[in-house]
């Protein structure tokens, strides 16, 4: 592996990883599992560079990643829709204490009431701010059906917290 | 709502963070491992030596051909501690072994005996006559073992076709367990400076976690294990959780502890004590997922006086 690999993969570290376990925390709901899975999307990263391969966005590359360790973990541990015990005591780390807490619960729960495929899309574009490009990428869709996605999840997103 | 509104909130979302400690520590490892990555094969040996020494290549090139080339001083490197010169070796000769197994059978073995051998080197250095005097290196150890339980954590998060998913669940357990054994008895002898007993009771939480993240895989495939071992496994949790409340009731008894902070901690104590009742009676009907939820709840609670409890006196506590 180049000294330069090395130095990328640490700068997307830094870039990257508290947008990484973001998304993870998202979709599964628990701190503790959303930072092992963030680890492991860097690791799986590093041995995929240590063989000698290309990765030219890495972004992208850690989303992708971290999209198919999701689905592994539903398949090992089922979906999970409420917040773990052992997250009740750290919700205060996890937000802001100037709003408050009902709120930013209300929106995550709303979000995990969405179907995969429209949480993805919503989390990306709206809070991630990815440009769809990248999202086509990420999601393997073409363009055009990643805007269609966006329109369609924000719709349901309106319902569900109507 | 409107589309702003809704989007507003959404954007509220960006207050979701990883804690910093964690976002640190796992850096530090990734560097680490990054490093370790590069230096793998026969040039890697002599490229980690001379990373220790620093001295003119070619007196490393001397020294290695006297010792019998790179292999012969990974050799020499077997019995080395964390700490020492050749540690960096003996790190290297393991990756360069692991990358060159492809059987993933024995890929996972080679692993849990690279783990065993980080649990032994801190135990090691721990039984050591200097130890009190050489508290850099118990500290070295103690974060080789947490590498590992970081990285035998994460690998029980995901599901591979090519992995015996329970059998490493089974093997991963019993190491975290023995880790947790090796990590509470170098507290228990206080013999640790203050920075380095926070640092292995942050390894021993994260091998207690580690272990927990083994037995939630057991119990959900109980049909396919032991469920003896499994009740075995969670009844010596109920009892030590049963012990450690004691103790906690004995901290929030003694008088230096504010009426305030007693009230507050008795409360949780109790439905501490309770979950752990409910947790003894699902084990006892064999019902291994009621007695695991019940214990975490209970474990959970424990936590909340254990901070209380930690807050009111200034004593590293041990789960």
């Amino acid at each position: 592996m180049k000294i330069a690999d090395k130095k990328n993969l640490l700068d997307a570290y830094d870039k990257y990883a508290e947008h990484i376990y973001r998304f993870a925390y998202l979709k599964i709901g628990s701190q503790e599992n959303a930072q092992d899975l963030t680890s492991e999307a860097f690791l799986r990263c590093l041995k995929y560079l240590e063989e000698g391969k290309e990765v030219d966005n890495f972004r992208a590359f850690l989303y992708q990643v971290m999209r198919n360790l999701i689905v592994d973990f539903y398949r090992q541990n089922g979906r999970i829709s409420s917040v773990p015990i052992e997250d009740i005591n750290e919700v205060d780390s996890a937000v802001s204490l100037e709003k408050p807490i009902a709120q930013n619960i209300d929106i995550e729960n709303a979000l995990k009431r969405l179907k995969d495929d429209h949480q993805e899309v919503i989390i990306l574009y709206y809070l991630e701010g990815l440009p769809i490009a990248e999202m086509s990428v990420i999601l393997s869709k073409n363009e055009g059906a990643v805007r269609v996605s966006i329109h369609r999840a924000l719709n349901a997103l309106k319902e569900v917290l109507k | 709502m409107n589309n702003n509104a809704i989007i507003s909130k959404i954007k509220e979302l960006k207050e979701i963070k990883p804690s910093q400690e964690w976002l640190f520590s796992f850096r530090e490892q990734l560097a680490d491992q990054a490093e370790i990555k590069q230096k793998t094969g026969f040039f890697s040996v002599f490229e980690a030596l001379s990373f220790q020494f620093k001295p003119a290549y070619a007196v490393l090139g001397v020294l290695v051909v006297i010792l019998g080339g790179p292999v012969a001083l990974a050799k020499m490197a077997k019995s080395s501690l964390p700490g020492d010169v050749l540690f960096p070796v003996k790190l290297a000769a393991e990756q360069f072994q692991l990358n060159i197994t492809m059987d993933q059978a024995t890929k996972t073995q080679l692993e849990a005996n690279i783990f065993s051998e980080r649990v032994n080197e801190l135990s090691s250095v721990l039984a050591s006559s200097n130890v009190t005097a050489d508290q850099s290196r118990v500290e070295k150890a103690a974060n080789e073992v947490q590498k590992q339980l970081v990285s035998a954590k994460a690998q029980l998060n995901v599901a591979d076709k090519n992995i015996d998913t329970v059998a490493v669940a089974r093997t991963v357990g019993k190491q975290a367990a023995t880790a947790q054994k090796v990590l509470r008895a170098s507290l228990s002898a206080k013999n640790s400076t203050t920075g380095v007993s926070e640092k292995i009771t942050e390894v021993s939480e994260i091998a207690d976690k580690t272990e927990m993240k083994a037995l939630e895989i057991l119990v959900n495939n109980a049909d396919k294990t032991d469920s003896k071992d499994i009740a075995a496994n969670i009844g010596d949790k109920i009892d030590k959780t049963s012990q450690t409340l004691k103790t906690y009731e004995e901290k929030v008894a003694d008088k230096s502890v504010s009426d305030k902070v007693a009230i507050n901690a008795s409360l949780i104590l109790d439905q501490s004590q309770k979950a752990l009742d409910e947790a003894k009676v699902s084990l006892d009907k064999d019902d291994l997922n009621g007695a695991l939820d019940q214990y975490k709840v209970s474990q959970a609670l424990a936590e909340g006086v254990a901070n209380i409890v930690g807050s009111a006196s200034s004593t590293p506590v041990v789960k």
